[in-house]
């Protein structure tokens, strides 16, 4: 059948003749809550993150501050016999601004001293051999 | 359900779904096509859910739910690389020897094809909802002149589509 029309002939026309969507899944609606508690649960957790964010930042320069100025790795020294470890532990241990720390401190700067200049010495008792290990005639006779 | 503002909660949001469910997926069926369909129905009902909080019933809730399932749809034909029109078989279901209704039916949807998404929204609207212009500019959030100009395009087209096809004289 041909139609013939003005442009509310094809409105009809075209409104008579709409295609349908197919039927929603029996458990849309249960699929949309989930997808809503979901988007509610993200975006709860994204504020709580908004609130925290500032301080986490606080506390993240604070903490590199502190290992800056007071987590200075404990000097390693080279004994005579074996490798000595002489730390600041006793330093760390003892209440700040007592007797005791400035009697630690004091002493681990002594020993410090000591270890290094004893060491000073020993490498000037005996200079290194550069040529040790190496054979004094290269063709080998 | 509670247009003044609140989601009226899940109560609420389930008559705002079980009054607007269908008109939603046909909406975005006819912008969009149905691949993804269920998909799009879905997001479009997170964002009703989301904004219901702060609706302020200024141009009514069926115009504002329009507004979310055309932009939805629109966004989603703008992603896609390949538009709705290429999702379709190219011949008609039943050839032209089938009932009448599902040729017509069939020959509508692939006339829809052969327009812009802007121009689908248009006719999805103020044809078959039957949304008057002035509510169909604020639902497109264009200037009414927009849409007819748009809606004049799109009826050109689809007479020339369908008098191609034999159905018009």
């Amino acid at each position: 059948m041909k139609h013939e029309w003005d442009d509310d002939g094809l409105e009809r026309f075209l409104k008579d003749h709409r295609p349908f969507p197919p039927s929603p899944p029996k458990d849309e609606y249960r699929r949309i809550m989930a997808a809503v508690n979901a988007d509610t649960r993200h975006v709860a957790s994204r504020r709580q993150w908004k609130v925290f964010e500032p301080l986490a930042w606080i506390a993240a320069v604070a903490v590199i501050g502190l290992a800056l100025t007071f987590g200075r790795p404990v000097p390693v020294i080279k004994g005579e016999s074996s490798e000595t470890l002489v730390g600041g532990a006793e330093y760390f241990q003892a209440p700040p601004s007592s007797h005791a720390r400035a009697a630690a401190l004091e002493d681990f700067i002594v020993e410090t001293v000591s270890a290094t200049y004893s060491i000073q010495r020993e490498s000037e008792a005996e200079p290194f051999n550069y040529l040790d290990g190496f054979s004094p005639d290269p063709i080998g006779r | 359900m509670n247009p003044g503002g609140g989601n009226g909660g899940p109560d609420g949001f389930r008559a705002v779904y079980l009054e607007y469910g269908r008109m939603v997926r046909s909406v975005l069926y006819n912008i969009c096509g149905g691949s993804e369909l269920d998909d799009l129905a879905q997001e479009t009902f997170v964002k009703i859910w989301k904004g219901l909080d702060g609706f302020r019933n200024e141009a009514g809730l069926k115009t504002w739910i329009y507004r979310i399932a055309v932009n939805t749809a629109l966004d989603h034909c703008r992603r896609r690389e390949r538009d709705f029109a290429s999702e379709l078989p190219d011949e008609i279901s039943g050839g032209f020897g089938g009932e009448p209704e599902a040729v017509y039916r069939d020959l509508v949807e692939k006339g829809l094809r052969r327009l812009s998404p802007e121009q689908r929204a248009v006719v999805v609207l103020a044809v078959f909802e039957d949304v008057p212009l002035k509510e169909a500019a604020l639902a497109l959030d264009v200037p009414e002149g927009t849409v007819k100009s748009r809606l004049h395009g799109a009826r050109r087209e689809l007479a020339a589509f369908l008098k191609e096809n034999g159905v018009a004289r």
